[in-house]
């Protein structure tokens, strides 16, 4: 398994270089080299899924770096800026960034996948693997209006697809979806506000599924008797989903705060509106992974021993991702 | 030390002194006024204010006497009572509330009197526990609430006037449309304290009180509530409104004296008497007569109470048996009850030189003298006639004949405490009315009338009192008269149908339409066009697109394709 | 301010404490009258540190809070009593009390909005952790929702108003905004708060499924929270305000006429209160909306008076549901002769929310009919239907609660505690005495 270390390690590198690079081919170089370190690590010759998983995953994003070579190559040809097609280009372009990061329309893939992944990988899809294409895409932002469709598109996917979900990987894609649609909204506007919200989603989203990786819990259902032992931690738990879904007094609203401020800076209230309305449908598949956390009264199991999990670290990354957003707000000062 | 003493002991004292206090201000002609200021909002007070004048003095002094005589009473008539406590204190707070309503001449502060008479009226008709009780209280209690409401809406228009002291602007504005509107909302309230003709259900019903409370209740304190606020209110009366009150108050005792005369149970037969005074006093007081109404309503009071009292006190000797079929021959065995029964209902018709003589023979003298119809001549006339009627129809059925109770029953004269109390009252019954004129009416009234019409009271009376002694002969062989005209019988003994058009007439339509909009607004449209339905269509549409979606990797990649590839053509 | 915080603050550790339930409640008494001391009978903003402060109107609704939540402390001992959860519960409740007072306390429209939304949270919580019917999960679900599907475009909005005038603070929140979208986006919030007819679906809802503690601070301080919102609000809407408030007074006008007569046919104690919630508010909701000085104080009076009253009356509730198990009308009956005491008090409270002398709800309930009446004498017929019908249900709930023949599955209990009774003066002897000095109710406009 040593291996996996190794492609961890490449798939880094391959992130790294796609952002820092200073040409198109690098950052296509880049991205292949993120895909390629990503199938190994997918890969389990125990598990079926897995492997169906990495295939799945490995095809379609083969597809978008074509897409991604191809718009390359031809928009740095000359004639594309003597007969100014170069924004039609740049769609083809977008297009496969949103494949790769599983923007909504072309999400397809995304959730599919999800379904075959550990825990392990599952975090690393639902955060590190976006980092390259939103940092790709902050290079090309220009067509606002095709943003904006696929901002629309993925908020409204995301929670009406959501809303009929158990399992819990799908729900945390579909969650990933819809803030996709928001960086992508920060993105059109100020970066500064797409990193911040990068981070804490990333933080969020990384807090519930270690998780859910420790509890080995990958449906709503198993989530009753999880955690019995320990009350505070099963509610504390419970408010990352809120946090995840933006209500006010946890982290996960700073970045929303930001993104519609700016928004609304930008005289985009409509987009503001909608985007707010549909993540509310988020917040209540949210809401409802949480009930059985809610409840309180607790069904205990005899012979089930449930693994135990060291409370005082997750703890501790709870409180952070519930409390610090009067910190974050702070430091927003001196940035 | 019982209770009962201690209150009756306060009340008493306090009692002579407001009477003490009501002789010196009428002689000095002074009154007082005192306010406590709650709070005032863009320069307009909210006051609580409390008037000292003779009037209110001389009406507290009454209500305290009375209710010290009623409180002492109870002692033993509510003997072996667990509750007996709960029972004083209501009293005690009903009397509190009255006195509160006599001493506010503040349009808000009168609501501290005004609503906790019907609401501790409310309390004490509920308190023997049993269903008809129940009713009685809740319809008590939503007619006088109906009193509340416009008085509420008169503090609103009373805002005009930048000021809630209605007696500084009844004068001055009173051909205001703003006046006319509160004095149109004040009669309403007083219409239905004092149960006048389409709120009068209520206070046959209360007599599910217990009787002390009744004695109180339907004297001197709730039902001349109204009558009292109209003799604050008299002079922002305009004439039309005032004919308006006189038609309905004349309609009242017309109704009431009716009703008397067909029913047979002994305290509705009060209550009703009670009621027929009332309409008498909102009568006079229709005709600008606010001192006579005054004055009748302080004696009526008297003889009222002490006339519940001697009821009560045969009610509790016949074991709790109300009705005047099983009664019969009493002045055989209660002598002194029966004559304090005498003596009161005597009053009540006027008897010369009794307390209710000296104001109902004014009244009637007065009535004569103006200037009025036929119809409210003779209307007046009949009415007291028929009061005569049922007080022969009921000493006839009460202490002649023969006893028609259980055999063996042991009834007697013994209740040592509620003699006491009732004979605390009986002085004041008989001399009442004599006293209070030489206070009241320092000139007397000028009455110049025919031979005629001044002996037309007396007449009328007579004839009552034969009237009542043949319609109500009533033996085994012989059936009733009022038999031979069954349906008009049940129209008149039921008040004109009025318990039931209050009750199941008017309580279907609110509550079909609450349970109607329940259904259609609140767990129907709003959850339609609030939640359910859009969780649902969502919910759908998720289904639905979960069927879209589940898909085949290939379809989606050729759509990628399709879409890059449309793109390359279009440029 | 800041000590109040801090102090509140520094409950959260207590709150872990194994049986520090008493000591916990003693707490929020002491902070009650701490804060009370602190009165200043000055209508300016007081005791401004950071980004918060309290005028008189703020003033009282932190008060109200606080005197709620101790008196939620004091009626939910059978959770300290039967071990569910106790320590986890006084950890909701400072944060909800601590929310409440920032939000109430914020000088700033934003930090309101903030806190007025963390407020949600505890309550959630409080509703969904230790209410008693599965339905509670439906409950919290539509609390949650309907509140957020409103305020998230009030959130756009106040960014709007950021960007347009570049201040928040209500101080300097007197732009006139000449537009009926920012209108609706600022105040639907508020609408459904309060709850405007409707649109307060959420409200029985909630209110039913709740806890005592949850259903007393929902309708003791949360509904408020709608109204000193609008009250704040209400500054910047004046144009528009005049313009489009009447439709919302309309529809409170005969919405709460509509659900007056709903009342009558409820079979739940708790959902009867709730309801009677939807028409008193709806009161407010007017008399707010008419924007004048009588409305606004009466608004307040009504608020503070109907704050304790109907918490009262969800006290009683709770005090016959913990003895019968049961919230139905018809299995709650008879109580008279079991609890007489508590009789007495269900006759005091049930007057008082009909609005009977000398209780705040009259003096709420009279400067809004003024302000209404003044507004548009045709108010008066759905004023008079609503007085009419607080009455009527205020006693068939008494009544039926009450008189009757006992429900024969009763098992021995007490017929009162003192500190039921306590909890039960706790909140009258407030309601009936502050008309005495009512003055400060209405000296902050």
């Amino acid at each position: 398994m040593y291996y996996k270390l190794l492609f961890f390690n490449s798939l880094m590198i391959g992130t790294l270089i796609a952002i820092s690079s200073y040409s198109w081919m690098g950052m296509w170089m880049g991205l292949e080299i993120n895909l390629l370190s990503m199938i190994p690590l997918i890969s389990d010759n125990k598990n079926m899924m897995a492997s169906e998983a990495a295939l799945k995953y490995f095809i379609i994003q083969t597809m978008a770096s074509t897409l991604l070579l191809f718009s390359i190559i031809m928009m740095s040809m000359k004639f594309m800026y003597q007969m100014n097609l170069i924004t039609y280009f740049n769609l083809i372009f977008n297009t496969s960034l949103f494949i790769k990061m599983g923007a909504a329309p072309f999400h397809f893939w995304f959730p599919e996948m999800m379904e075959g992944l550990n825990w392990l990988n599952a975090i690393i899809m639902l955060t590190w693997q976006k980092l390259s294409p939103m940092v790709l895409l902050t290079y090309s932002n220009t067509t606002s209006m095709y943003l904006i469709l696929t901002i629309m598109f993925s908020m409204m996917i995301s929670g009406i697809m959501g809303l009929n979900q158990t399992s819990l990987r799908k729900i945390m894609a579909y969650s990933s979806i819809n803030h996709i649609g928001w960086m992508i909204s920060s993105i059109m506007l100020i970066e500064i506000v797409w990193f911040y919200y990068f981070i804490i989603y990333c933080i969020i989203t990384i807090n519930i599924s270690i998780m859910f990786m420790k509890l080995n819990v990958f449906h709503i259902n198993q989530l009753y008797i999880s955690m019995n032992y320990h009350i505070l931690l099963k509610l504390f738990f419970a408010l990352n989903f809120m946090s995840l879904g933006g209500l006010p007094p946890f982290l996960g609203f700073f970045p929303k705060w930001l993104t519609i401020q700016t928004l609304i800076q930008s005289n985009m209230y409509s987009i503001a509106f909608i985007m707010i309305l549909m993540t509310l449908m988020t917040l209540f598949f949210y809401l409802r992974i949480t009930f059985s956390i809610l409840l309180l009264s607790k069904a205990v199991l005899t012979f089930y021993t449930q693994p135990k999990i060291n409370t005082n670290y997750i703890m501790a990354f709870n409180f952070i991702t519930l409390l610090s957003l009067i910190f974050v707000t702070l430091m927003f000062n001196f940035l | 030390m019982s209770i009962c003493l201690i209150y009756f002991v306060t009340f008493l004292f306090f009692s002579v002194l407001s009477f003490l206090l009501s002789l010196n201000f009428m002689i000095l002609d002074y009154s007082l006024m005192l306010e406590y200021e709650m709070l005032s909002i863009n320069s307009c007070s909210i006051i609580m204010t409390i008037l000292l004048d003779w009037m209110s003095l001389l009406f507290m002094s009454f209500v305290l006497f009375i209710s010290s005589m009623v409180i002492y009473y109870s002692e033993e008539y509510m003997e072996g009572d667990i509750y007996l406590h709960r029972f004083i204190m209501l009293v005690s707070m009903f009397v509190l509330s009255m006195m509160l309503l006599i001493i506010s001449p503040n349009l808000i502060s009168i609501l501290l009197g005004w609503d906790g008479l019907g609401l501790v009226s409310y309390c004490l008709v509920i308190y023997y526990q049993n269903i008809k009780s129940y009713n009685a209280g809740m319809i008590t209690a939503l007619t006088n609430r109906i009193g509340d409401v416009a008085l509420l809406m008169a503090i609103a228009w009373m805002m005009n006037f930048g000021g809630f002291n209605y007696i500084f602007y009844i004068d001055v504005y009173k051909n205001s449309m703003e006046m006319y509107i509160i004095i149109l909302l004040i009669m309403l309230a007083a219409m239905t304290k004092s149960a006048q003709i389409p709120f009068s259900s209520w206070l046959p019903a209360a007599m599910a009180a217990p009787t002390p409370v009744s004695s109180l209740v339907h004297s001197s304190t709730l039902v001349t509530a109204g009558v009292y606020l109209l003799i604050r209110f008299n002079f922002a009366l305009t004439s039309n409104l005032m004919l308006i009150l006189l038609f309905i108050g004349t309609m009242t005792m017309f109704m009431a004296g009716m009703g008397a005369n067909f029913e047979f149970d002994l305290k509705k037969i009060i209550a009703l008497s009670t009621l027929s005074q009332l309409g008498l006093m909102i009568s006079i007081l229709a005709l600008g007569e606010y001192q006579l109404a005054f004055f009748h309503l302080l004696t009526h009071a008297l003889f009222k109470a002490l006339l519940f009292m001697c009821a009560g006190c045969m009610i509790h000797s016949l074991s709790n048996c109300q009705d005047i079929r099983y009664m019969g021959g009493l002045i055989k065995v209660m002598p002194l009850t029966c004559t304090y029964f005498m003596i009161s209902n005597l009053a009540l018709c006027g008897l010369p030189f009794l307390s209710g003589f000296y104001s109902k023979d004014l009244i009637l003298e007065v009535l004569s003298m103006s200037y009025l119809n036929i119809y409210i001549y003779v209307i007046f006339f009949f009415s007291t006639g028929l009061t005569v009627c049922y007080t022969f129809r009921l000493i006839y059925y009460v202490l002649v004949g023969n006893f028609c109770f259980y055999s063996l029953s042991k009834i007697n004269d013994n209740s040592k405490i509620m003699l006491q109390g009732m004979s605390g009252l009986i002085f004041l019954v008989i001399v009442g009315g004599s006293m209070l004129m030489w206070l009241m009416f320092p000139t007397p009234y000028f009455i110049c009338l025919p031979f005629t019409m001044k002996i037309m009271a007396l007449i009328v009376s007579f004839f009552g009192a034969w009237f009542g002694f043949e319609l109500s002969k009533f033996t085994l062989n012989d059936s009733l008269k009022s038999f031979y005209l069954l349906n008009s019988s049940l129209f008149f003994s039921s008040m004109w149908n009025m318990p039931y058009i209050s009750t199941f007439g008017l309580n279907y339509y609110p509550i079909k339409l609450g349970s109607k909009l329940y259904k259609t607004i609140d767990q129907g449209w709003s959850e339609y066009y609030g939640s359910q339905n859009l969780y649902s269509k969502i919910s759908n549409t998720s289904v639905f697109l979960q069927f879209m979606f589940n898909n085949n990797y290939k379809i989606f990649m050729l759509l990628i394709m399709m879409w890059v590839i449309f793109m390359i053509l279009y440029i | 301010m800041m000590k109040f915080i801090f102090m509140m603050l520094m409950l959260v550790p207590l709150s872990c404490i194994k049986k520090s339930y008493w000591f916990n409640q003693y707490m929020y008494f002491f902070i009650t009258f701490m804060f009370g001391l602190s009165f200043s009978f000055n209508y300016l903003y007081m005791n401004i540190s950071y980004f918060m402060g309290y005028d008189l109107l703020s003033f009282m609704m932190i008060l109200l809070s606080l005197w709620i939540c101790s008196l939620m402390l004091l009626a939910s001992e059978s959770i300290y009593s039967k071990n569910y959860f106790y320590n986890l519960f006084l950890l909701v409740m400072i944060i909800l009390l601590l929310s409440l007072v920032m939000t109430f306390s914020s000088l700033n429209l934003f930090i309101f909005y903030l806190f007025f939304e963390f407020s949600l949270i505890p309550t959630l919580l409080l509703i969904i952790g230790w209410g008693y019917q599965p339905e509670r999960l439906q409950a919290g679900v539509y609390l949650l929702f309907y509140t957020l599907f409103a305020s998230l475009p009030m959130m756009i909005s106040i960014f709007y108003y950021y960007e347009k005038f570049h201040s928040l603070d209500f101080f300097f929140l007197c732009y006139d905004v000449k537009s009926f979208l920012l209108f609706m986006c600022m105040n639907m919030v508020f609408f459904i708060k309060m709850p405007m007819f409707f649109v307060h679906l959420w409200l029985p809802k909630a209110h039913v499924e709740a806890p005592v503690a949850g259903s007393m601070i929902l309708a003791g301080v949360m509904l408020k929270l709608g109204g000193y919102g609008l009250m704040r609000l209400m500054n910047i809407f004046l144009t528009v305000g005049l313009q489009v408030n009447y439709i919302f007074i309309t529809i409170s006008m005969v919405g709460g006429f509509f659900v007056s007569l709903m009342c009558l046919r409820q079979v739940d104690i708790k959902a009867l209160i709730a309801y009677s919630s939807v028409a008193h508010m709806g009161l407010v909701l007017s008399g707010i909306l008419t924007l004048s000085y009588w409305g606004m104080s009466g608004a307040l009076v009504m608020m503070i008076a109907h704050g304790l009253c109907s918490s009262g009356l969800f006290c009683l509730a709770n005090i016959s549901y913990e003895r019968l198990n049961s919230r139905s009308i018809y299995l709650n009956k008879g109580l008279i002769n079991l609890m007489p005491m508590m009789s007495m008090w269900w006759f005091l409270f049930s007057c008082c929310n009909m609005a009977a002398p000398p209780s705040l709800n009259l003096l709420g309930e009279i400067i809004l009919i003024n302000s209404l009446v003044s507004w548009s004498s045709w108010t008066m017929v759905f004023l008079s239907l609503m007085s009419f019908f607080s009455a009527a249900y205020s006693l068939y709930l008494y009544s039926y609660s009450q008189h009757g023949k006992l429900v024969s599955n009763l098992y021995s209990f007490s017929s009162g505690f003192v500190r039921e009774y306590l909890l039960l003066l706790l909140h009258w002897l407030p309601l009936n005495i502050l008309i005495l000095k009512s003055e400060f109710l209405v000296l902050w406009l």
